[in-house]
């Protein structure tokens, strides 16, 4: 069930295209023909004129039918003899708005500024893997010239591989896998997907544990679209 | 002042005019993309479009309404109000077109109206804002600036001469000083939108630096006329005025006096007195700060024409402006307290003072061909100053507005994916490697602002065939399954879920994010700006998110889901919010996931 705030805001507009709908159906013939009734000058007005005048007839339309009733009944709109008495009256309006605006304004502005909520995030540490100390293998480039460099670490009882990924990679879905065996043509079944790699960024990447035992290889793999092992590194055992 | 009307009554003035506001246009877009293109690489065309038209329509607001009392103030300002129709147009078509932009980009393609979403997306911050229930700064900013540009729309459409003589010169002005209003808004907009995640105290610096400028140069405006005013006041006697000296007149020249509270201008015209009303019958300019030109009473403001005996426009012109009587005693100058009948004639009356005096000053006209030369000078430091000035703001404004989101959406690329699709407890597609699984999770949403179209119902656990298009940030990867027609089952056998890694129980504070605009789709896709945009994706069926960040401070996205594995059960207005979130943290090969226990509003 929809609230009351949607039920308005749908009769709102629902009421303003109908307003606006009749508004083109009078403005068609208005900007053609009627205009001309109303103001002399505008019978002879350009097209432009005519197109430029368009949009104000769709939104203003009650006032126009008013006028051409009056001056169809031979009623002459009063003339606005007013400007006399209402340009001082004018002014004061336009004090009063200035005034209003010097007082409301400030007053909104800064409680919005001092309403800003405050950014108050939590900082996640269990989904980053924490390095670990010790660098068992120097940085080693991958022989596909990625951006990439990969390094092994170690506490003694597991291992990580460091992947330092310099540049935005070409391809938006790279996944990394290690593989057991030498046999580098590819991800097998038997291959762990260690995580996705994106650039540029510095990534830690857990080792399963029988990589520290059996030699294998890590692979990239591009997911996007033609998949494709767009790079490969031998990874002995340690 | 036209026998038959133009789109335009185009003079050489006015070609001048609109070429210096399309070259200062040009070379703040020029200067502003150029910002944008070094610093903010990543900024989409959208998000482009948007931010420059909204900062090109206030700027010109300001400038727009600081020309009227820089006009009162100074004369060598009258040039530029000459045209400022023309400014006010091309002010509302930068808004509406920062409008449109908004209403597709944060609106459209929801399950909601997007016309009924920019005033209900979070409806329940109406109240609640202004009561004090919430703070102020989540009021619902969209409102407010639609409401502004429903005011630029008016005046922009009723800006041709035809709309002054039809709906009358009093109406006309009431309608178009609507503006203060629309300025207000559009001020409110922007405190309660944009800035209430942009940073950088240059913004409100700026924007409160015009504001106090434009007030204080309209507050010194009604002062100096007040001044003006309170001169001479004096109490009508046998239907008559004295309302000024002879001293006070030089031939040819408007003076302005006080007659019952309202100005009228008082004219020497061969070495008679005139009395007419201050009022032009054009746009209500001061004609008393005019002067005889060609014979006529010329208006400053636009050039319009009366004849000083009988108030009435040059043929084939139809304007009058009301005459007075007018005595003179002694050096006293006396005017009816009531005016003439429309068109009367008057001869004036002796003054008994030769005109031995002209004056030397220069006087604006812009259907005239050329500007006098020393209002010249002044028009062209003040266009040299604002083309220096103005791409150099908004060089500033484009170096100190938020980095946009890292993420990408390929919108148009189409690719395969296939791989084992699991819908809970959060649509995702494992994807193959030949006959392998990679591992790799695609979380799943639709076309728009939906989530997985309906195909993927009932196809838990089985191997799917799809085509859509790629959304990415910083390793998270999401599907936009645009093609549902592409969807094919290619193996009904049911594979189980990979095993999920438990990392514990904790309680996590962060904004309520959509998923799908997060990972790439919006920049920026956080904060106020983006809210309704979120709350729309939220409804529609996108995966809601909690962003928190890493050891790095680097934003991380927690997949919210309900404790028994269906979808959260939350209020979507509350996007953009802060919640405090505490349930149990898991890794989906990878991707975190919080089975949510219970949450509550936090900011």
């Amino acid at each position: 069930m929809r609230g009351m705030g949607v039920t308005l805001a749908i009769s709102f507009w629902t009421v303003a295209g109908i307003y606006l709908a009749i508004g083109l159906l009078f403005a068609v013939p208005f900007v053609i023909r009627w205009a001309g009734r109303l103001d002399p000058a505008a019978e002879k007005g350009t097209w432009g004129f005519r197109m430029a005048i368009l949009p104000g007839v769709a939104a203003l339309w009650p006032l126009l039918l008013l006028k051409m009733l009056r001056s169809r009944r031979d009623q002459p709109a009063p003339p606005d003899t007013g400007q006399v008495a209402t340009a001082a009256g004018l002014r004061r309006m336009h004090g009063v708005a200035i005034v209003l605006l010097a007082v409301i304004v400030p007053v909104v502005c800064v409680g919005a500024l001092m309403g800003r909520p405050r950014e108050r995030h939590s900082t996640v540490t269990q989904l980053q893997t924490r390095p670990l100390p010790q660098v068992i293998s120097l940085p080693t480039a991958w022989p596909e010239a990625l951006p990439i460099t990969a390094s092994l670490r170690t506490d003694g009882t597991r291992s990580q591989l460091q992947m330092d990924v310099t540049q935005p990679l070409e391809d938006p879905v790279v996944a990394l896998y290690w593989s057991p065996g030498k046999n580098e043509s590819g991800v097998t079944k038997d291959a762990v997907f260690l995580g996705s790699l994106w650039g540029p960024s510095t990534l830690l990447f857990e080792l399963p544990e029988k990589a520290r035992t059996q030699p294998g290889y890590l692979t990239l793999l591009a997911l996007a679209g033609e998949q494709r092992v767009i790079g490969s590194l031998p990874l002995p055992a340690k | 002042m036209s026998v038959a009307y133009h789109s335009v009554g185009w003079n050489r003035q006015k070609r001048l005019y609109d070429g210096v506001i399309g070259g200062l246009l040009l070379l703040v877009l020029l200067a502003y993309a150029g910002t944008v293109f070094l610093f903010q690489p990543l900024t989409t065309a959208e998000t482009f479009i948007i931010r420059f038209t909204a900062i090109a329509a206030l700027t010109l607001l300001h400038v727009i309404l600081a020309i009227g009392p820089l006009a009162r103030l100074d004369p060598r300002f009258l040039p530029l109000l000459y045209n400022r129709r023309h400014l006010g147009v091309t002010m509302f078509v930068f808004a509406a077109i920062h409008g449109v932009f908004c209403i597709i980009q944060f609106h459209a393609a929801g399950d909601v109206n997007p016309l009924v979403s920019v005033l209900t997306a979070y409806r329940r911050e109406y109240l609640a804002a202004i009561s004090g229930g919430e703070s102020f700064g989540y009021f619902p900013f969209e409102a407010l600036g639609l409401a502004a540009l429903g005011i630029f729309f008016l005046m922009a459409a009723t800006s041709h001469d035809f709309w002054l003589k039809n709906l009358g010169p009093s109406f006309w002005k009431i309608l178009h000083m609507l503006v203060y209003l629309a300025y207000g808004l559009v001020l409110a907009h922007v405190f309660l939108g944009a800035l209430q995640s942009e940073r950088s105290p240059f913004f409100p610096a700026v924007l409160g630096a015009g504001f106090v400028g434009l007030v204080g140069m309209h507050l010194a405006a009604f002062a100096q006329e007040r001044r003006r005013d309170r001169l001479r006041q004096e109490a009508a006697r046998n239907g008559f005025v004295s309302v000024a000296t002879l001293g006070d007149l030089q031939p040819d020249l408007g003076h302005v006096a006080l007659l019952n509270g309202e100005r009228i201008a008082l004219f020497l015209r061969g070495g008679k007195v005139f009395a007419l009303s201050n009022v032009c019958r054009h746009q209500g300019g001061p004609l008393g700060e005019g002067r005889i030109v060609n014979g006529c009473l010329t208006c400053p403001w636009h050039g319009y024409q009366y004849k000083v005996e009988d108030g009435c426009s040059p043929p084939p012109f139809t304007e009058v402006v009301p005459t007075y009587s007018v005595q003179v005693i002694g050096q006293e100058i006396h005017v009816s307290s009531d005016p003439l009948p429309l068109g009367t004639r008057s001869e004036g009356v002796a003054a008994g003072k030769a005109e031995d005096s002209r004056s030397s000053g220069e006087f604006y006209i812009g259907w005239q061909s050329k500007i006098p030369a020393g209002l010249g000078r002044s028009v062209r430091s003040v266009v040299l100053g604002l083309g220096v000035a103005l791409p150099l703001l908004f060089v500033f404004l484009a170096h100190w507005q938020n980095p946009v989101d890292v993420g990408a959406f390929e919108f148009g690329v189409e690719r395969d994916f296939s791989g084992v699709l699991f819908e809970s407890p959060l649509p995702l597609l494992q994807a193959d490697w030949g006959d392998s699984p990679a591992g790799k999770n695609f979380l799943l949403v639709g076309a728009g602002k939906f989530g997985p179209p309906g195909v993927i119902k009932g196809k838990n656990g089985q191997r799917v065939r799809f085509k859509g298009s790629l959304i990415y940030r910083n390793g998270v990867t999401m599907i936009e399954m645009n093609q549902p027609d592409s969807f094919e089952v290619l193996d009904e056998t049911r594979s189980a879920m990979p095993p999920l890694t438990t990392l514990g129980e904790g309680t996590f504070s962060g904004e309520l994010v959509d998923t799908k605009c997060f990972f790439g789709v919006m920049r920026p896709a956080t904060g106020k700006v983006h809210r309704a945009c979120a709350v729309v994706c939220l409804s529609g069926g996108v995966p809601p998110g909690l962003l928190v960040r890493d050891d790095h401070r680097d934003a991380v996205v927690l997949l919210l889901v309900g404790a028994e594995g269906k979808p959260l059960d939350i209020d979507f207005e509350l996007a953009a919010r802060v919640l405090e979130v505490h349930g149990k943290l898991e890794l989906h090969s990878g991707t975190p996931v919080l089975r949510v226990d219970s949450w509550r509003v936090k900011d």
